[in-house]
């Protein structure tokens, strides 16, 4: 029993070392991406609505919206869905969603990785803000603020890229209780356009300067 | 036994000199420091303004007012403000400390209260509050961000001193982005426009209230 024991004992550093080999074979590429924190919201009425998250605070004269609509958790479960590798074009990405969103600070201020992966082949795609706008004239749209940065091997990023990208709203915010699940599914099919956007203007072709 | 003696007697009166000398240095004075909450968009064409041109824009407006609250957000004020010299710019007196207040003052109470807006006893206080952040697009002059700031000294009680209330303004080149190009510069101005401004409102502030002590 002790020499079976021992033979276990034994045999493990040498499975661990059979991996490592494989993975220094074909090294995985890896796309780490980090949800944002919950909705935000801006709103332009007729003579008033410059207060910052109004709706979402539930402030007087600002339209009031279920709690939390889109929650950090509930926007790390939606990423996991996505196909992000294909949306972002990055083919052979191994995608690691993060569940928990980062301090903005952490994300406009980092010059290196945000994660601790080692990875040769590393990217990261960031959730900044998610915002409810809505105007009087042309109602509400989802608007999402997303950062890529690419790193390939190095520590610091070779590509940066960040932007807006938004989707109309109809049934946003409910007027009424019984509308709230409608509503809720359109905001979240509205999530999902944006990173859909999002990949789309990462990859359109670079504007040359006249 | 007498070298003890001497010994103890001599850390007494050690300490005994050292106690009013600790006890007359002065408490540091304190800046307490709050974000603004209220950010508006003023997009004007050759309407000059006007409802209409209020209908044409809002969409657009509505738009920057989300850029403005991402890249100005509370934190992002305070450690731009944190960033520059708040203690020289201000003229407040070596060791003042500053104090963050992250959740915005509400900005309808702003010039109602008269009083301290935080708890703090400390005999020499000052308030900075960053009351309104707004950008313009004016057909003619162009693209600016403007920061209304404003500063109130109560010295050891409940009674504003002193108070100056003024913007801060100047000319934006990369703001706002366009949807679906890289915005990251654009945003960055934003906050470094917002720095500026506030270097130019102490810069007033430093002579008005020279004028007025």
């Amino acid at each position: 029993m002790a020499a079976l024991g021992a033979a276990f004992f034994f045999c493990q550093p040498a499975t661990a070392q059979t991996d490592t080999t494989a993975t220094q074979a074909a090294p995985q590429c890896e796309l780490h991406v980090w949800p944002s924190s919950g909705l935000r919201s801006v709103y332009y009425g007729w003579f008033h609505g410059g207060i910052v998250d109004g709706a979402v605070n539930g402030r007087d004269g600002y339209p009031p919206i279920p709690k939390d609509p889109v929650s950090t958790s509930l926007q790390a479960e939606l990423l996991s869905k996505l196909n992000l590798a294909s949306i972002l074009q990055l083919p052979n990405y191994q995608v690691v969603v993060h569940d928990q969103s980062l301090d903005s600070r952490a994300i406009r201020a980092a010059a290196g990785r945000l994660s601790t992966s080692t990875s040769s082949c590393y990217a990261e795609l960031v959730g900044d803000d998610v915002f409810f706008q809505q105007d009087v004239f042309s109602g509400g749209y989802l608007k999402s603020l997303i950062r890529f940065r690419s790193f390939g091997s190095s520590n610091a990023p070779t590509r940066v890229f960040s932007t807006w990208s938004r989707t109309k709203l109809i049934a946003f915010p409910p007027k009424e209780d019984a509308g709230n699940a409608e509503a809720l599914r359109e905001l979240h099919a509205a999530y999902v356009s944006n990173i859909e956007s999002f990949g789309t203007f990462l990859n359109k072709p670079i504007k040359k300067k006249k | 036994m007498k070298s003890v003696l001497n010994l103890s007697l001599g850390v007494c009166l050690a300490a005994l000199v050292a106690t009013p000398a600790l006890a007359q240095a002065p408490a540091p004075c304190e800046l307490h420091v709050w974000p603004a909450e209220r950010m508006n968009s003023m997009t004007t064409g050759l309407l000059g303004g006007g409802l209409l041109d209020a209908a044409i824009h809002a969409n657009k407006d509505a738009s920057n007012k989300a850029s403005l609250a991402s890249a100005l957000d509370s934190p992002s004020q305070l450690d731009a403000l944190q960033s520059l010299d708040l203690i020289e710019l201000l003229a407040r007196q070596p060791g003042t400390v500053i104090v963050r207040h992250e959740t915005p003052i509400e900005r309808k109470s702003m010039n109602k209260v008269k009083t301290r807006r935080s708890d703090s006893q400390a005999a020499c206080y000052s308030e900075l509050i960053v009351a309104d952040v707004f950008y313009q697009k004016a057909a003619i002059y162009g693209r600016s961000l403007r920061t209304l700031f404003m500063l109130r000294d109560f010295g050891n009680d409940q009674v504003i001193d002193r108070e100056y209330k003024a913007w801060g303004g100047n000319g934006l080149k990369l703001f706002p982005p366009k949807e679906g190009e890289d915005s990251t510069a654009a945003l960055d101005e934003l906050v470094s426009v917002f720095k500026a401004n506030f270097t130019e409102y102490a810069k007033n502030a430093r002579k008005a209230l020279n004028r007025g002590s």
